[in-house]
């Protein structure tokens, strides 16, 4: 969140690295231990900075030639200094262009490390998640990290098997997908990683789904009350011969609490608000995978 | 004009114990979990409508998550709608750092890598 605010809304780090570099996003807890092509180029150039533990983070900024050689490495958002950074690895990039460009080759993908490259369920249907706190902060803050937090919007993406896409379009709406609705996407990520629901924490929940609207409510409380969302659901599925063509979904209510990262939230009960819509692939964002199947996707579809 | 307590019995439950739903049923047929408070109101029955419809009033107040309508899903999808002129946006992010590094060897750039606990684009 604080990066998209900050860092990326530098002008001329926009530029940069629209223009001069070839920009990517990843969640470094697959790549440092994938056992594949990708996993051993990244840890080719994550070795050569600080954050060298693959056992440990390695987030962080990372510039680099395609042949891999750490041009810099940094984990400040400053934007001013990452623009710096950006010019400077620009300029020793274009000093051995000529030397990298006759060393470095395309790498190919070779056999995936299937634990880390999940992929959308065939037949089934992906769907943007967008979450947000409606209110409850104190009033006005002067912290300009605290105010990005506040109104933030968090993203991820909600998988739908192939069964599940079969049964909405029978008319059903399927419990396994409330389930993994609730305990995956209810959750408050707009301040950071957020902790998922056990499923013994969903204690309560309703739904129906009549003519193409759904309507329903959930009552998610974890097992020392300290986090707790009551919320309503109202949603619309049409459909397309046999596919679904629209799957809008909103869940409004009431949170309460936060997580390991996900501190401060708003005191006492505050508003909170999660929506769905299905994703057209239009954004690169569309392909990742959900966060609540890191490193278990087995775990996510159960 | 006489209101039948097991609705407001019902209600009561709904809101207070969270018991029943009238969404889907229960509340008209009073076949879910009575609180001591249902069993008592239908003892009383019958309650003069301005009693029930104060007590009713009082209850519905203390509801804390309504029912969203057609109204609340459009204005909550309007709210919830990423801003597309958003400068991140602007960049165009890759999600493959192969595919990237065949692209940076193709055009002679330098890899930029934004890495992190959880996913950039997505839920971090």
């Amino acid at each position: 969140m604080l990066d998209r605010a900050s860092t990326f809304a530098h002008p001329d780090i926009v530029r940069h690295l629209t223009d001069a570099y070839i920009p990517v996003a990843i969640d470094q807890a697959y790549q440092r231990r994938q056992q594949d092509a990708e996993g051993r180029f990244y840890r080719k150039i994550a070795g050569q900075s600080p954050r060298n533990d693959f056992k440990k983070t390695t987030q962080g900024f990372y510039a680099a030639t395609s042949g891999g050689a750490l041009l810099f490495y940094n984990n400040n958002r400053d934007p001013d200094k990452v623009a710096r950074l950006l010019v400077r690895a620009l300029n020793a990039h274009e000093e051995g262009k000529e030397k990298e460009t006759l060393a470095a080759a395309p790498i190919a993908d070779g056999e995936r490390d299937a634990r880390y490259s999940p992929t959308p369920p065939a037949g089934g249907l992906v769907v943007r998640v967008h979450a947000k706190v409606l209110g409850g902060y104190p009033e006005e803050t002067e912290n300009r990290w605290t105010k990005i937090f506040q109104s933030a919007l968090g993203r991820d993406n909600l998988w739908i098997t192939k069964a599940e896409h079969d049964a909405l379009v029978a008319g059903e709406f399927p419990n396994a997908l409330l389930m993994r609705l609730a305990r995956f996407h209810l959750v408050d990520n707009t301040r950071g990683e957020p902790p998922m629901w056990k499923p013994e924490e969903l204690r309560d929940s309703l739904i129906t789904f009549e003519d193409g609207v759904v309507k329903g409510k959930v009552l998610l409380e974890a097992a020392d009350g300290k986090r707790r969302y009551e919320a309503s659901l109202y949603g619309v599925v049409e459909m397309e011969g046999k596919r679904v063509r629209r799957f809008d979904l909103v869940a409004d209510g009431l949170f309460e609490g936060g997580g390991r990262f996900t501190r401060n939230p708003p005191p006492g009960k505050f508003p909170f608000a999660v929506s769905f819509t299905l994703a057209d692939g239009s954004e690169a964002a569309d392909a990742i995978p959900p966060q609540g199947s890191r490193g278990w996707v087995e775990g996510y579809f159960r | 004009m006489i209101l039948n307590p097991c609705l407001l019995a019902a209600f009561i439950d709904f809101y207070i114990a969270g018991s029943n739903d009238p969404l889907l049923g229960s509340f008209w047929t009073c076949d879910g979990a009575w609180s001591s408070l249902s069993i008592m109101c239908c003892f009383f029955n019958p309650i003069p409508l301005g009693v029930v419809a104060l007590v009713a009033l009082a209850v519905i107040s203390q509801a804390e998550v309504p029912q969203v309508g057609t109204e609340r899903f459009e204005a909550l999808r309007a709210e919830l709608r990423p801003d597309s002129e958003e400068q991140w946006r602007q960049i165009p992010w890759r999600i493959s750092l192969l595919e990237a590094q065949r692209e940076a060897v193709a055009a002679g750039k330098p890899l930029f890598i934004w890495a992190m606990d959880g996913h950039p684009l997505g839920c971090t």
